[in-house]
C-alpha cells in the first residue's frame, strides 16, 4: 500500500480513461431490436471497457500496460465505492417497495448457488476435469478466488475459478444485459424477477442490467433500479457464505455423481490399477 | 482491524474526488446533467463513500467494503432518516450509468492484462462460464419468479 500515493500522479492513465468514458458516455445508448419484443442494447459502460482493453493491447500506446493495471484495480474499487453509495441510496429511498418484496429478495440470491446444476454436468461431458468445480460453483467474482484458493490451493481448481473470473470481467455485462432483455422481452417473467436476477453477480453486471431495463421500461425505472440494487447488495453480502455452505458441496457432491458417468474408461483402469497394487 | 492513518484517509478522499469528476463529467457529456445539478450529490456520494469506508476498516473483512458503503447509502436516504430528503434531492440528480462508465473504463484494464489467457482459457470454459452466468441468471429469475407470484406482488 506504500505505492498507493503515487496512484494519482499517472496524469496520462486517468485522462485517457477519462477521454474513453467522454466518448461512450456520447456515444449513449444504443438499441438493436431483434424481435419486437426482444431488444438487445449497448451500453456506455460497454463501449469504455471495450476501448480501453483495445487501448491496453495496441503496442503505441505505451502509457495504459500492465505497470499500469495496479493503480488501475485500486481505481477501480473506489469508483465502485461511489457506485456503492448511490446504489444504497436507491435502495434506502425506495424502502417501502423493496420491504414488500424482501422474502423474494433474500431467497432469489440462492440462485446462484444452483446453477452447477446446469453447468457443472455439462463441463464434465465436455472433457472437463477438477477445473469444472471453480467454474461452476458461482457466477465468481474476487471473494470467489479467495475462497477457491483457500480451499483448494493454486491447483485446477483455481485455475478454473480464475478463468470464470475473467470470463465474467470481459463477458458478463454483455452477457447480463442481452439475458435482462430476452428474459424480461420473452414475457414468461416479470419485469421485477428479471431485475432482481440482474442483481446476482458484480456490482457492474447488475448495472449492465438495469441500464437495459430502464431503458425497455422506463416507466418502471424506479423499481427496477431499486430491487437490482437491493439484490445485487445482498448479493455481495452472501455470496461468499452461499458458496460455502450450498454452491461448492453442491459441485462437490454433482463432481462425485457425474464424473464416473463421462469417465467410464478412466475409472475402469484406475480401478485395474489399484487391484494390481 | 487495520490501523487507519491519515495517509489511508487522503488515499480514499483524493481517488474518491477523482471518481467523482469522471461521474460529473459523465453527467454532462451523457446526460446534458450540469455540474450545479450533479455536484452536490456526487459530494454526498464521496462523505457516503468515507464514511463506508471507515466502518469497513473498523468492523474487519467480514463484509466487503463496498456492501458497507451502501448501508451507510441506505441509513442516511431511508424514509426515516431526518436527512433523507436532503439527500436523496441532491443524489437523485446524479445519473447512475455515468458513474458506472469509468468503472468499466478501468476494469478494461484488468481484462487487457488477463487477455492473454483470456485466448488461452478456450472455447469449452469460455462456454462453461457463460451457461454459469446463464444459470444464476436463470434460476434467481425464477425464484423471484415464483415468490412474487405467490406473494401477489406481481
Amino acid at each position: 500500500m506504500k505505492e498507493d500515493f503515487k496512484i494519482l500522479k499517472d496524469w496520462k492513465l486517468h485522462f485517457t480513461i477519462l477521454v474513453c468514458c467522454m466518448i461512450s458516455d456520447k456515444i449513449g445508448t444504443i438499441i438493436i431490436p431483434i424481435t419486437p419484443v426482444i431488444k438487445v442494447s449497448l451500453l456506455p459502460l460497454l463501449y469504455a471497457m471495450v476501448f480501453v482493453t483495445i487501448l491496453y493491447l495496441l503496442k503505441p500506446i505505451t502509457w495504459i500496460k500492465e505497470e499500469q493495471s495496479e493503480a488501475g484495480g485500486i481505481m477501480l474499487t473506489m469508483t465502485c465505492i461511489l457506485l456503492g453509495a448511490k446504489l444504497g441510496c436507491n435502495v434506502g429511498s425506495s424502502l417501502e417497495t423493496v420491504l414488500t418484496a424482501s422474502l423474494p429478495l433474500l431467497v432469489q440470491n440462492i440462485g446462484d448457488a444452483f446453477t452447477c446444476v446446469i453447468a457443472l454436468p455439462i463441463a464434465l461431458m465436455i472433457g472437463m476435469k477438477r477445473e469444472a468445480i471453480g467454474i461452476c460453483y458461482a457466477n465468481s467474482r474476487e471473494p470467489g478466488i479467495a475462497l477457491i484458493e483457500q480451499r483448494y490451493g493454486k491447483g485446477a481448481e483455481f485455475r478454473g475459478v480464475v478463468a470464470m473470473y475473467v470470463i465474467g470481467t470481459a463477458l458478463g455485462t454483455i452477457a447480463v444485459g442481452l439475458m435482462a432483455s430476452i428474459f424480461a422481452g420473452s414475457g414468461l417473467f416479470h419485469v421485477y424477477s428479471v431485475a432482481m436476477a440482474c442483481g446476482v453477480g458484480s456490482a457492474a453486471m447488475s448495472t449492465a442490467g438495469i441500464g437495459t431495463l430502464v431503458e425497455l421500461y422506463p416507466h418502471m425505472a424506479e423499481s427496477i433500479t431499486a430491487f437490482a440494487s437491493t439484490s445485487n447488495l445482498i448479493s455481495s453480502a452472501i455470496g461468499v457464505y452461499l458458496a460455502v455452505f450450498i454452491g461448492l458441496p453442491l459441485s462437490e457432491f454433482l463432481y462425485k455423481k457425474c464424473y464416473p458417468l463421462f469417465n467410464k474408461n478412466e475409472i475402469n483402469l484406475s480401478n485395474n490399477q489399484k487391484e494390481d497394487k | 482491524m487495520k490501523e487507519i492513518t491519515s495517509r489511508t484517509i487522503t488515499q480514499w478522499v483524493k481517488t474518491l474526488l477523482l471518481s467523482g469528476i469522471f461521474g460529473m463529467i459523465g453527467n454532462i457529456v451523457g446526460y446534458q446533467i450540469m455540474p450545479w445539478d450533479s455536484l452536490p450529490g456526487i459530494l454526498i456520494l464521496i462523505i457516503i463513500g468515507i464514511i463506508g469506508l471507515f466502518f469497513s476498516k473498523i468492523v474487519g473483512k467480514s463484509l466487503p467494503a463496498f456492501v458497507h458503503v451502501s448501508i451507510v447509502g441506505i441509513l442516511v436516504s431511508m424514509p426515516w432518516c431526518p436527512i433523507s430528503g436532503f439527500v436523496m434531492n441532491w443524489v437523485g440528480k446524479v445519473n447512475l450509468m455515468a458513474i458506472v462508465t469509468p468503472i468499466l473504463a478501468y476494469a478494461g484494464l484488468t481484462v487487457g492484462r488477463d487477455w492473454r489467457s483470456f485466448t488461452k482459457i478456450g472455447w469449452k470454459a469460455i462456454f462453461i462460464g457463460l451457461l454459469v452466468i446463464f444459470g444464476t441468471f436463470f434460476w434467481s429469475a425464477l425464484i423471484a419468479e415464483v415468490l412474487l407470484r405467490i406473494q401477489g406482488t406481481i
